[in-house]
C-alpha cells in the first residue's frame, strides 16, 4: 500500500466502469459459461479493467463453475462464499446492491449469481490492487500473466493469497452445500440488525445488536466451516481474517494487547484483516468527521504512522463507496487526506503536551485544501467547482473537532447523526465499562505472546533486560536503598574465573586512603548516608547522592583535574576499604580494618553494615590516573605527615560530569606504588568495558565554519569575506553519556575483543585527527591573523586540540588496560 | 526516570523556543529515537487519538514527528507543521542504500519549501550499528548537501538509536547552533 502510482485514482473510476459493463454483457453471459476458452464478458472487463491479473483468475473461476455445473443449485451457495472469500462481507453487498443481493439467493438463477460473484471479484481486485496504469492488452498466455505481476505493485500479500487460493479451488471439487439457507437468515438477520442499529435506538440495545450482529457472522463462518470441510482451506485464511476483525470490534481479540489493535490492522501483512474491520464499522455516516469518529469509537487507535495510513485510507475507500454522492465522487484518495488532516488537527489542538500556539480554523482549511488540490490536480480532477463546498465541509470538521476531541476507544457509535454533545455523559461511562473489560482481558492474556508489531519499543526493552547502563550515582541510591545493581557489562567466560580474584584487573579490594576533602564535606548530609535513615526518592541531583556533587564543589577541585592533595603537605588522608568490582566503585569509610587486601568476596552488605559512611558509583567513562606516573618526585623535598610519598602511591579516579556540571575527582593514596598501579589497571578495565567508543563525534559531516574548512585555508579569501564568515563556536558534541547520571540507559554489548579493536583503530584514528589538527594551525593563523575572527578561530583550534587529547589520553589508558588484563590471563 | 530526560533536554535547549520537525521515511528510526530520549515518557497525561509520538513536546521545545514515506498525497499535510520551525530533523536509514534516492528526493522536497529556508538542519545517518552501513561521510556526499544547501546551515551525524549513539550529539549541535535568548 505503500506506494501508491499516481494515477491510482483511476481505480474507482475504473471500478465504476466495470460494474457498468457488466451489466451491458448480462445478455451474453449464457455464451460464455458455455465455452471457457472465449471468455467474452471477462475479457471485456479484463480490458477495460487495467489489471491484466484479473484475467487468469476468472478463469479459473469459470473452471469451477464448470465442474458445478451438474448440480448448480448448491453452486450458489459456493458463488456466494467465493465473493466473501475474495474479500467483501455480506453486509455491504446488500448496500451495494440489495437487487444482486435478493435475486442470487431469491431465485437461483445461477447466471445472476455467476454475474455477481465475477462483478466482486473484480472489484475486489480494482480496489485492492489500486493500480492504475493503462489499460494494456490482455492475452491468457502464462507468460503475460508473469510479466503482469511482474509489473505491477499490487499489495503483493493480498494478491498472493487470492491467487493461491484460485489455485485451490482448481483442484478442490466443491461438495454440495446443504446449510446456505440457514447461513443467508443469519446474515439477513444480522444485516437487519445492522440496518435497524441506525436507527438510533436505545444505546445499549444497540450495542446488543452489534453484538448479535457480529454474533449471526461468526455463527455463519462457523456453519460454512462445518458444511465445507474439504475446501476448508480455501477459506480458513479469509474466515480467519473475519473472525479477527470481529474479535477486535468487540475488543476481545487477545492475541495482541487491545492497545496494538490499531497497529496490527495497519500493518501490511494484515490487509485483508483490516478490510473486514473497516466493512464492519459500515454504513459509514456521509461526513467524513462522523466516519473518522466512528473508527475511533471502535479501536483504540493509537499507532504508528503508517498503520494509521493504511487505516484512513481502507476508511476513505469504503467511505467513497458507500457514499456515493459527495462532492468527493469516487475520489478516495481526496477524502484519505482530509481524513488524515482531520486526525493531525486532532492531536494539534487536543494533545495536553501541544503547549503551541494551536492552527487556526484558515490554516487548517487552507493547509488541507492545498494538500486536497495538489493531489486532485494530478490526477486531472477539476475541483474549483467544489472549492467553495470543500472550504465549508473543512471549517464544519474543524469546528466539530475544536469542540468535540477525537475520543480514545469508546464504544458508541450512535454519532452517526452527528448530535455530537448529546451524549458525552453516558458515553464517558460506557468508555469506562469497556474500558475495565479489556483491562482485564488484557490481563488474562499476558502470559500469551505479544505478537506486537511495534519492533522499535520491543528491541529497546528486550536489550534493557539484558543488563543496565546505569548513572553513576544511581549506584550509590540503589545501595544505599538496598536494591539490586544492575549488571553493566556483558559478562564473559573469563569473568566467571576472575570477577572476585583481588588483584586482578577483574577486582581489586583493598584497605587505602582517601583525601579527606573529598569525604569530608559528606558530614553535612551524613545523616542521609548513615544507614538507620530511611530511603529517600532518588533524584538526579538529589538524595543520598548530593553529598558527593557537594564534596566534589567543596573540595576546590572543580575544573581542576590536577591532582593537588598529592602536593599538600596538609592533606588529610582518612583510611577507607575500597573495592572495585563489576564496573563500580565502593568506598566504605570508617571501615574497622587495617589497610591492605582485603577478603573480596565478602559480602557487599556486609561491608555496609560495617561502615557508617560509604559511596558507591559506576565507572562508566570515568579515568584512573597514577599520579607517579607523571610526578616524579625527590622524597627528601617532599615532607608528609603520612611519611614518605616516595614509597606510597597516589591515584586520581576521574568521573564525567553529568550535562552541565563538572567532574568529579576522587585521590586516592595506596600503601605503595604497585597496590596504586593495580588500583589504575582495574578501574581502566571497567571503564574501558562499560564505555561505548564515542565515534559519531567524529563522523559528523557539516558545514559549519570553525575556521579551518579547506575552502577557507586553501581558496585566499579576501579579508572582507573572511571579515563576515560567521564562525561557528567549537564545542564538543554532547553524547547520550551526559544524560546517564539521569537515565538508564541500555549496556555496551560489545565483548573484550571487539572493544579492543574498537579502542585500537579509534587510538590510530584519533592520533590522525590530532596531527592534522596540528598540521591546519600555522595556515589558520595565516589566513586569519588579520581578521577579528582570529581570536574565534583561534579559540576553536584550542578546544578542539584539548578534547582531542583529553579523549586521546582516555582512549589509550582504556587499551593499555584491555591489553593488560588479556596478557594477564 | 522520563522526567529526567526532559530536564536534560531542557539543560541542552534553556529557555530557547525550539520546534524541531523530525522527518525521515517510514523505517528509518525515528520512533526508536523518540524512544531512546525517551521523549514519550514525557506524556503522562492523558493520550491522544492518533499517533504514537507525534508531537512530543517539552517546556519551550516541541517536536513534531513524520514519515515522509509511502503516500505521496499526504505530504503537503506538512505544511501544518512548517511554520516557525526552527530545525529539521532527517533521518535516514543508513543501512537501506536502495531507498536512498527516494529519501534524499524527500528531503529536497521538504527543504526546499519557502517557509523552511531558514530552519537548521541536522541529518541523522541512522542504524551506523548495521554492517556495511554508509558512514555520514558518504550520506553527506550523496545527499550533496555542501552542493545544494548554500544559505543554509546543515550537519550530518552517525546515530545508533539503539545505543544512542549520535542522539545527543545532534541535538547539541542543535541547541549549539540555534541562537540563545
Amino acid at each position: 500500500m505503500n506506494n501508491i502510482p499516481p494515477k491510482s485514482i483511476e481505480n474507482s473510476s475504473t471500478l465504476q466502469g466495470v460494474s457498468g459493463n457488466f451489466e451491458k454483457d448480462e445478455e451474453k453471459e449464457e455464451d460464455s459459461l458455455s465455452d471457457i476458452s472465449s471468455l467474452p464478458p471477462l475479457t471485456q472487463v479484463a480490458t477495460t479493467s487495467p489489471r491484466m491479473i484479473v484475467s487468469p483468475k476468472m478463469q479459473n473461476i469459470h473452471l469451477i463453475i464448470q465442474n458445478e455445473d451438474s448440480d448448480s443449485n448448491e453452486s450458489n451457495g459456493r458463488h456466494e462464499d467465493w465473493s466473501e472469500d475474495l474479500g467483501l462481507a455480506i453486509q455491504n453487498k446488500s448496500l451495494r446492491n440489495e437487487e444482486d443481493v435478493e435475486k442470487p439467493f431469491g431465485t437461483g438463477t445461477r447466471r445472476q449469481t455467476m454475474l455477481w460473484t465475477e462483478r466482486q471479484i473484480e472489484g475486489d481486485i480494482a480496489s485492492q490492487s489500486k493500480v492504475g496504469f493503462g489499460a494494456e492488452e490482455l492475452t491468457n498466455s502464462k507468460e503475460s500473466h508473469a510479466k503482469a505481476i511482474a509489473q505491477t505493485e499490487i499489495d503483493k500479500p493480498s494478491k498472493d493469497k487470492m491467487e493461491g487460493k484460485v489455485e485451490n479451488a482448481d483442484k478442490t471439487v466443491l461438495p454440495p452445500r446443504t446449510v446456505e439457507g440457514k447461513d443467508e437468515v443469519a446474515k439477513e438477520k444480522a444485516e437487519r440488525e445492522r440496518e435497524s442499529r441506525t436507527e438510533g435506538k436505545k444505546l445499549p440495545i444497540e450495542e446488543d445488536a452489534s453484538k448479535k450482529a457480529t454474533q449471526a457472522t461468526l455463527e455463519k463462518d462457523d456453519t460454512e466451516g462445518v458444511a465445507t470441510p474439504s475446501s476448508e482451506s480455501i477459506f480458513k485464511e479469509d474466515k480467519a481474517a473475519q473472525n479477527i476483525a470481529i474479535k477486535i470490534i468487540q475488543g476481545i481479540y487477545d492475541k495482541i494487547n487491545y492497545t496494538e489493535y490499531a497497529n496490527f490492522l495497519g500493518a501490511k501483512e494484515n490487509h485483508s484483516i483490516l478490510r473486514k474491520f473497516i466493512i464492519l464499522l459500515e454504513p459509514l455516516p456521509n461526513s467524513l468527521v462522523l466516519s473518522l469518529y466512528k473508527l475511533v469509537t471502535r479501536i483504540y487507535f493509537i499507532a504508528e504512522a503508517q498503520a494509521i495510513d493504511r487505516i484512513l485510507e481502507e476508511l476513505s475507500i469504503r467511505w467513497t463507496i458507500t457514499n456515493p454522492n459527495t462532492h468527493w465522487g469516487p475520489h478516495y484518495n481526496l477524502c484519505h487526506i482530509v481524513l488524515f488532516s482531520l486526525l493531525i488537527l486532532n492531536s494539534d489542538l487536543h494533545n495536553a503536551e501541544n503547549n503551541q500556539p494551536k492552527f487556526s480554523r484558515e490554516e487548517f482549511t487552507d493547509n488541507t485544501l492545498f494538500a486536497v488540490e495538489k493531489e486532485s490536480a494530478k490526477m486531472n480532477f477539476d475541483l474549483s467547482e467544489h472549492e467553495l463546498d470543500i472550504r465549508e465541509e473543512l471549517g464544519v470538521y474543524y469546528d466539530a473537532l475544536k469542540y468535540m476531541s477525537l475520543p480514545l476507544l469508546r464504544s458508541d457509535d450512535n454519532k452517526r447523526n452527528g448530535k455530537n454533545s448529546r451524549d458525552s455523559g453516558d458515553a464517558k461511562i460506557r468508555l469506562r465499562r469497556r474500558n475495565s473489560k479489556i483491562s482485564m482481558k488484557s490481563q488474562v492474556n499476558n502470559g500469551t505472546e505479544n505478537s506486537s508489531s511495534d519492533d522499535d519499543s520491543s528491541i529497546i526493552s528486550s536489550s534493557s533486560q539484558s543488563a543496565k547502563r546505569e548513572p553513576h550515582y544511581t549506584s550509590n541510591w540503589k545501595f544505599h536503598n538496598n536494591k539490586p545493581l544492575p549488571r553493566l557489562y556483558r559478562r564473559e567466560p573469563l569473568d566467571e574465573i576472575y570477577v572476585v580474584s583481588n588483584g586482578t584487573s577483574w577486582c581489586m579490594d583493598s584497605g587505602i586512603k582517601i583525601n579527606e576533602r573529598d569525604l569530608a564535606s559528606s558530614s553535612n548530609d551524613r545523616s542521609t548516608i548513615q544507614r538507620t535513615t530511611r530511603p529517600r526518592i532518588p533524584s538526579a541531583a538529589g538524595g543520598v547522592l548530593r553529598w558527593i556533587t557537594r564534596s566534589k564543589s567543596k573540595s576546590l577541585l572543580h575544573g581542576n583535574k590536577s591532582p593537588v592533595a598529592f602536593f599538600d603537605g596538609n592533606t588529610k588522608w582518612v583510611n577507607v576499604r575500597c573495592r572495585v568490582y563489576e564496573g563500580r566503585l565502593y568506598v566504605f569509610k570508617h571501615y574497622p580494618t587495617n589497610g591492605g587486601p582485603q577478603n573480596s568476596t565478602q559480602d557487599l552488605s556486609e561491608i555496609k553494615k560495617a561502615s557508617d559512611v560509604y559511596f558507591v558509583c559506576s565507572l562508566y567513562e570515568s579515568l584512573a590516573t597514577l599520579v607517579q606516573e607523571n610526578v616524579v618526585v625527590n622524597n627528601s623535598n617532599t615532607p608528609s605527615r603520612n611519611g614518605n610519598l616516595g614509597q606510597r602511591g597516589n591515584f586520581t579516579v576521574t568521573i564525567p560530569a553529568a550535562l552541565h556540571r563538572d567532574n568529579t575527582l576522587l585521590e586516592f593514596q595506596t600503601f605503595n606504588v604497585e597496590e596504586a598501579q593495580r588500583f589504575v589497571q582495574c578501574i581502566n578495565f571497567w571503564a574501558a568495558r562499560l564505555t561505548p567508543v564515542p565515534t559519531a563525534q567524529f563522523e559528523v559531516v557539516s558545514n559549519e565554519e570553525n575556521g579551518w574548512s579547506p575552502q577557507v585555508l586553501s581558496s585566499s579569501l579576501p579579508s572582507g569575506i573572511l571579515e563576515n564568515i560567521n564562525l561557528t563556536v567549537w564545542k564538543p558534541l554532547l553524547s547520550i553519556s551526559h544524560l546517564y547520571s539521569e537515565q538508564e540507559n541500555s549496556p555496551e554489548e560489545t565483548n573484550i575483543t571487539e572493544k579492543m579493536e574498537f579502542l585500537k583503530s579509534f587510538a590510530e584514528y584519533l592520533q590522525r585527527t590530532i596531527d592534522s589538527h596540528n598540521a591546519v594551525k600555522p595556515s589558520m593563523i595565516l589566513v586569519w591573523q588579520r581578521t577579528s575572527n582570529f581570536e574565534r578561530a583561534m579559540d576553536n583550534w584550542n578546544k578542539k586540540y584539548l578534547y582531542l587529547n583529553e579523549l586521546n589520553e582516555r582512549t589509550s589508558a582504556y587499551l593499555n588496560a584491555l591489553q593488560l588484563a588479556r596478557k594477564s590471563t | 526516570m522520563g522526567n529526567s530526560v526532559s530536564r536534560a533536554l531542557g539543560k541542552l535547549f534553556g529557555s530557547r523556543e525550539m520546534k524541531i520537525l523530525m522527518l525521515g521515511l517510514d523505517n528509518a528510526g525515528k520512533t526508536t529515537i523518540l524512544y531512546k530520549l525517551k521523549l514519550n515518557k514525557i506524556r503522562t497525561s492523558a493520550p491522544t487519538v492518533g499517533f504514537n509520538v507525534e508531537t512530543v513536546s517539552y517546556k519551550n521545545v516541541k517536536f513534531n514527528m513524520w514519515d515522509v514515506g509511502g503516500q505521496e498525497r499526504l505530504r503537503p499535510l506538512w505544511r501544518h507543521y512548517f511554520p516557525a520551525t526552527t530545525a529539521l530533523i532527517f533521518v535516514i536509514d543508513s543501512h537501506d542504500k536502495e531507498r536512498l534516492r527516494e529519501a534524499k528526493e524527500e528531503l529536497y522536497a521538504i527543504i526546499s519549501e519557502k517557509e523552511m529556508e531558514n530552519v537548521i538542519l541536522l541529518v541523522w545517518a541512522n542504524k551506523q550499528d548495521l554492517k556495511g552501513a554508509l558512514k555520514p561521510q558518504e550520506v553527506s556526499d550523496y545527499l550533496q548537501l555542501g552542493l545544494n544547501l548554500k544559505n543554509q546551515l546543515w550537519c550530518v551525524v552517525g546515530s545508533n538509536a539503539l545505543t544512542g549513539q549520535g542522539l545527543v550529539e545532534g541535538l547539541s549541535w542543535i541547541s549549539n547552533n540555534t541562537p540563545k535568548k
